[in-house]
């Protein structure tokens, strides 16, 4: 049996724009944010459980705008410790990444003093010492301005990703108005926190007349779930390097080692693990590669097999049941028992924001209305007891 | 049926440059299982015990074992910065940070990291308490699968009798904790 190398599966890892990996999701959070951005220019803002695959999507966003838009994804976190990001280090920081994809990628030309000005901002961002000739808020306009004025595109959109980790409190507030001293011609799209989105400020985060948009957990219930399911199939191909048909019963060919119903019996049980990991997911992408990255390891470590039985499944849902567990608080499941199916509005808001930022309670849309689901795992997690809860 | 030591590998062992946490019960069991994790991962992840989440970034290409001395900060320092992992030269090694059971660490990461946790779910084993729940269906098992005890294939093993390989080494290590609590 030949290896597999279960780490490629990387689960904490989003698709970087234009990456061959990105798989297409129905009603792709890219897709509408793209639509969106080319119709309207109100700010977007972008919210979702952790591990749902906003950066992708952003990152697909910025793809599907390039050839209208100036599109700048400004990965913040990559960069930038969030728990010290100040609005002057944000501003600098999206001055650098604008700055470098109108020179290096788009060859814009761009005046003298504004490549000087954005040397500076390379040397401060490094940690040199320097003295810029202007604010850092007027620093960025200025770019801004410059850019969008020397483009084809006469656009500029700023994806800007990782806000979703400043810390609650008068800090991320201060961070959010300094997007709102931008030029009101660049387009905003933003990931946010849950605080930011349901807190009490959620009425206008940035600028009168945005929107918000939720990246769900896909469905992968029942005969809806399909396209969500063949996702998930499809995001495990290619992050394993695999072709296609691999989980095709009827693309199976028998060999001289392995008969045609052999090899249809192994192909047909691989898939009914993956369906299994898929429905514990709860259609979380990350909860779903995490699973069979475990599950793959345990097969590893205890028999040195390639591929996982379904006790090694088993293992990898009852680590993350322990996982869900141990982020139950006291009152939490009578409250999610009492949300379940129902569109959360008696929730307490900051039991609310902590269960949907877990991915504990997951919000469906289900005939056109918003109802919170119950995590799988979360679910298992109190079925046996919570620890505090 | 988990035991204790496949957990803790498994959640070290999930991706190259990611990041595991261990949950431990008390000090003297933290020391001993930041002992254990750092016999048995390979020689050349060239383990470091390290206080804080910068010296564990500055650190890409070795196994951190981030003993923090304040677990609150280590815990939002590390949902700030997880993403600075992801940028080039990404980490080949994972950090695996200890963390007391109930603590101020395992508050922060319900309450206040949903990133670093949705990072590290099912990657923060509690081996104390697979341990402690396993213990006879561990025994049962090992004996199934090794057709001794874990304390009679100790014996071949002290006596050099079994080859010195990665699969003994894991063997050992487990058939020692369950040694251990068979006799507490």
């Amino acid at each position: 049996m030949t290896t597999i190398d279960w780490k490629a599966l990387k689960p904490h890892a989003p698709v970087l724009p234009g990456a061959a990996e990105y798989v297409a999701r129905t009603g792709s959070a890219g897709d509408e944010i793209s639509q969106w951005i080319l119709a309207d220019r109100s700010p977007l803002l972008v919210g979702g459980p952790a591990g749902v695959g906003k950066s992708t999507e952003l990152a697909r966003a910025a793809q599907m705008l390039q050839s209208d838009r100036i599109a700048c994804l400004v990965q913040l976190d990559r960069f930038e410790n969030m728990r010290r990001l100040t609005p002057d280090r944000m501003r600098l920081r999206i001055a650098q990444k604008v700055g470098y994809l109108a020179q290096e990628l788009l060859h814009l030309r761009l005046s003298a003093s504004l490549k000087n000005a954005l040397d500076k901002v390379n040397a401060d961002l490094g940690g040199e010492s320097v003295t810029h000739e202007a604010t850092p808020s007027v620093l960025l306009n200025v770019a801004l301005t410059e850019i969008t004025r020397s483009s084809r595109q006469g656009h500029v959109t700023l994806l800007l990703d990782g806000l979703e980790k400043v810390p609650q409190g008068p800090e991320s507030l201060e961070l959010f108005e300094a997007l709102a001293s931008l030029r009101d011609e660049v387009e905003l799209v933003v990931v946010i926190p849950w605080h930011a989105a349901f807190g009490p400020r959620a009425e206008t985060v940035i600028r009168t007349g945005e929107r918000f948009i939720a990246v769900r957990a896909l469905d992968v219930q029942s005969d809806a779930g399909r396209p969500g399911r063949e996702f998930l199939r499809k995001l495990l191909l290619q992050r394993l390097h695999w072709p296609e048909g691999e989980f095709d019963t009827d693309a199976v060919v028998g060999t001289e080692e392995v008969s045609l119903d052999e090899a249809r019996a192994r192909v047909a049980a691989r898939r009914n693990l993956v369906d299994d990991a898929i429905r514990w997911s709860g259609g979380l992408p990350r909860v779903f590669l995490q699973l069979l990255a475990d599950a793959g390891s345990y097969a590893k470590l205890r028999r040195s097999d390639p591929w996982p039985i379904v006790e090694d499944l088993n293992d990898a849902c009852a680590d993350q049941i322990d996982s869900f567990r141990r982020l139950l608080l006291p009152g939490d499941i009578d409250a999610i028992r009492g949300a379940a199916g129902t569109n959360g509005s008696e929730l307490e808001l900051d039991r609310k924001i902590r269960l949907m930022a877990h991915g504990i309670l997951l919000e469906r849309l289900r005939g056109g209305a918003r109802v919170l689901d119950v995590h799988p795992l979360a679910q298992a997690a109190f079925d046996t007891g919570g620890s505090h809860a | 049926m988990r035991n204790a030591i496949q957990s803790m590998l498994n959640a070290v062992d999930r991706e190259a440059g990611g990041v595991a946490i261990i949950l431990c019960p008390d000090f003297g069991l933290r020391d001993w299982l930041i002992e254990q994790v750092e016999s048995l991962v390979p020689e050349e992840a060239q383990a470091l015990w390290v206080s804080n989440v910068e010296a564990a970034l500055a650190e890409p290409t070795r196994l951190v074992l981030l003993i923090p001395k304040e677990e609150r900060e280590a815990v939002l320092d590390l949902d700030a910065n997880r993403d600075r992992m992801l940028e080039e030269p990404a980490r080949s090694q994972p950090i695996v940070l200890f963390l007391l059971r109930d603590g101020d660490g395992e508050r922060a990461l319900a309450n206040e990291a949903p990133s670093l946790r949705s990072w590290i779910s099912g990657s923060d084993a509690d081996p104390e308490a697979l341990a402690e729940i396993d213990v006879p269906n561990e025994r049962a098992a090992f004996e199934r699968e090794h057709g001794v005890t874990p304390e009679a294939w100790l014996t071949r093993w002290r006596s050099g009798e079994l080859p010195e390989t990665a699969s003994n080494f894991r063997t050992a290590h487990n058939a020692m904790l369950l040694e251990d609590r068979g006799h507490s």
